[in-house]
Formats: C-alpha cells, structure tokens, sequence
C-alpha cells in the first residue's frame, strides 16, 4: 500500500518525466544527504564521495523512465549509488569477491595506519572501514548505519539474504579486529 | 562454539529467540572469551550506528540541476500545454482568410475521405522499437553498449557524448536483452539505471532490459 509520501514523490516523477527539470530538485534536496553519506563511507574521500553522489543523481534522472511506479524512490536510488561506488572502487583498486574469503583476515591493501597516514582528518571508524572488502563494507552500512532491514538491502543489492547476512557476520567480526588491533577498547 | 557465534550474529540482527540469548548468557557466564568478543561486537556495532552523518556540501542540489541534460518534454505534456495553457491570439485580415481558406479545405478533404475505401494502419509483426540508453561518466573517453542483440561486440554500437553524457538509440525487436556499458574499451559496466540485473558468469553482472512495442 502507498503512503502520502510515495504518492507525493510518485507525482513528482511524473512531473519529471514530463520535462519539467526543476521539479527534480525537490528529490535531490531530500536524498542528498542519504546518498552522499552512503558513497562517503563506501570510498572513504569527501570529494570522490561528493562527485559519485551527484552523478548518481543525473543517472537517476536519465534513467526515469525506468523507475517502476510502486517501489520506493530511496530503494531505487541506494541501488544506483551503490552500483556507482562499485564501478569507481572496480576502477580504481582491484576488489576480490569475498564469498569465497572464508578466513577472517583484514584487507592487506590498506592498513588503519597507512589509511591515517592518508587522511588525518578522517575517523577512526572510517579508517577501520577501508580495509574491509567493498560487499562487506556494503551490508555493514545499509544494515548499521542507514538501519535498513535485510529485505530492503537484498532490494538494493540484488543479494538474498541469506548471503547478506553472512557478509555481515564476516563483516562485523573483521571490523572488530580492527578496531582493537587500532587501540579501540570497549568502553 | 561455532553455533555460539551464530548466535552472536543473530542478537546484532535482531533474529535470535528468547532461548538462544539465555544460551548464550549461560554460556558467557563460564567463557570469558565469548564475553569479550560479544562486548566487541556489540561496541563495533554501537559505533556504526552512532557515527557522523555528513551534511551534503552546500550548493549539492544547484551543482546537479546544472549538470542534468536537457529533456525534451514528452508529447502528452506538449499537447496539455497546447490545448489548455491560455494563450493570446492577435489576428488581422490576412489571417482571417488564412484561416477561413485552411476550414474550407479541410471541409472538402472530409467529405472526401467519406467516399474513400475503408484503410487499416496496422502495424507489421516483429516491428522494433527505439530504446534509448543513457549513462553518465565525464571521465570516460569513449563508451559503447554490449549485449546479446549485438553478440556482445564491443565496437558495434559506439555511445555518442556530450558533456559527459553518453547516450544511444538502438532499434530493437519486443524482448529481454542483457547489456553493459563497455568503458574506454576494457572496464564492463551495468548500467546503473537499470530495471534489473543478471549474473554474468564471470562473478560481475550484467543489466537487463524489456523491450515492449
């Protein structure tokens, strides 16, 4: 069934669809902060994240005509962005698939301290992100930081849940690693 | 102490029944090192969900909307300007009988059309349609669709761009096609629009698109 929220967004779409440009504006105001935190954490750099969220954006604009009417606009655009930090990780670093990782062992590629090194501003939470694979580091912030349930990101990701919910199991556990082995105690 | 993991996993998830947490509390009661790592899991878990949300920088929303490319608007929205947008019509003699010229023209072609044979338009079996794909990427020097209608050539339909906008019509026949965007010659990527995704077999994906008449 359809809330009053996703019948106004729906209208909107339709405006959109129909030529009117600055109707759009209206979405990208409401999803920004969403989708550039999501690239943020995904690549770890302001501007990247900045650059990957607003073409993000203008693909979701190209591609209106293909959004189908009765599913949510956020579940849509979470896809697209996520598809896009994907491609840049792809092209800008080798990535493995981790469903065949079954040690638990952090990324060598980059270390917390060379990740510090890099970026001084960044937190110790960011730093500790970056060296988790890519579909780890996926669930971990659909799940814990955007609070999305499982059904949701196996939308998003096109994963089933099962899978997902291994990858944040894996995730989780290296991620404590981590954190500890970075001086995190649990206070 | 595999299950009791699991079990671990399943309290961060929210999934895990009243039986299963008095396990594993019994469990961490004679296991000092289940407890610890129940602690650090639920600390790590506690961090994520407090983290900083960053703001989008400003001026986000106007850098997009002067990146968006130019739509044209669609004929319907075309029509339900021309018919019900208020309009002023200036007119002089001229256009008077211009008018009065095309009215009687258009009289005599009716009572014509009366008289011809009856004509059906139908449109031929197996007719394409034009689908247009778009795909976003300034850095990209040259982009080219793949798929299963061009036997996943690479160099069969070249991507026109503008702007960092690349975008392409093909002709294709009603159907289920797979595709992706083949980037500078070598980086394979599904296009991020898409309707929905199929595994390509070699661990990526690819995007998928109906085609309808």
């Amino acid at each position: 069934m359809k809330n009053d929220h996703q019948s106004d967004e729906e209208t909107i779409i339709r405006q959109c669809r129909e030529g009117d440009r600055d109707a759009y504006s209206l979405l990208v105001d409401r999803y920004k902060t969403m989708v550039y935190n999501v690239a943020y954490r995904m690549v770890g750099d302001e501007d990247t994240a900045k650059d990957l969220a607003q073409e993000s954006f203008i693909s979701a604009y190209s591609g209106l005509a293909r959004f189908r009417f009765g599913s949510k606009f956020s579940t849509w655009l979470y896809s697209i962005a996520l598809n896009r930090c994907r491609d840049h990780l792809r092209l800008t670093k080798e990535t493995v698939s981790t469903d065949e990782i079954t040690d638990i062992i952090p990324d060598r590629g980059v270390s917390p301290e060379r990740a510090a090194a890099t970026g001084q501003d960044k937190d110790l939470l960011q730093r500790a992100m970056e060296t988790l694979p890519a579909d780890y580091r996926e669930v971990l912030v659909l799940k814990h930081i955007e609070e999305l349930d499982y059904q949701e990101i196996s939308a998003i990701t096109g994963t089933g849940i099962a899978a997902l919910k291994v990858r944040a199991h894996r995730g989780r556990e290296m991620l404590r690693k981590v954190l500890e082995g970075s001086g995190v105690t649990h206070g | 102490m595999d299950n009791e993991r699991d079990i671990l996993h399943k309290i961060l998830d929210g999934d895990a029944g009243e039986d299963e947490k008095t396990i594993i509390s019994r469990s961490m009661e004679t296991d000092p090192g289940l407890r610890e790592e129940f602690t650090g899991l639920m600390h790590t878990v506690r961090m994520l969900e407090k983290s900083e949300r960053r703001e989008a920088p400003v001026f986000f929303t106007a850098e997009v909307m002067k990146k968006l490319p130019k739509r044209s608007p669609s004929v319907l929205s075309r029509l339900r300007e021309f018919m019900f947008n208020s309009r002023v019509l200036r007119w002089n003699m001229a256009s008077a009988l211009a008018m009065a010229a095309i009215l009687v023209i258009s009289l005599v072609s009716v009572s014509r059309l009366h008289r011809a044979p009856d004509m059906t338009v139908a449109s031929a079996p197996g007719e394409a349609a034009t689908v247009r794909l778009t795909y976003y990427s300034p850095q990209a020097r040259r982009v080219a669709v793949a798929g299963d209608f061009n036997k996943w050539k690479t160099d069969a339909h070249e991507m026109k761009g503008a702007d960092g906008m690349w975008s392409i019509d093909l002709k294709l026949k009603p159907g289920v096609y797979s595709y992706s965007f083949v980037v500078d010659g070598k980086s394979w990527v599904p296009d991020p629009g898409a309707e929905a995704y199929e595994d390509d077999g070699f661990g990526s994906r690819n995007a998928v698109m109906r085609v309808n008449i």
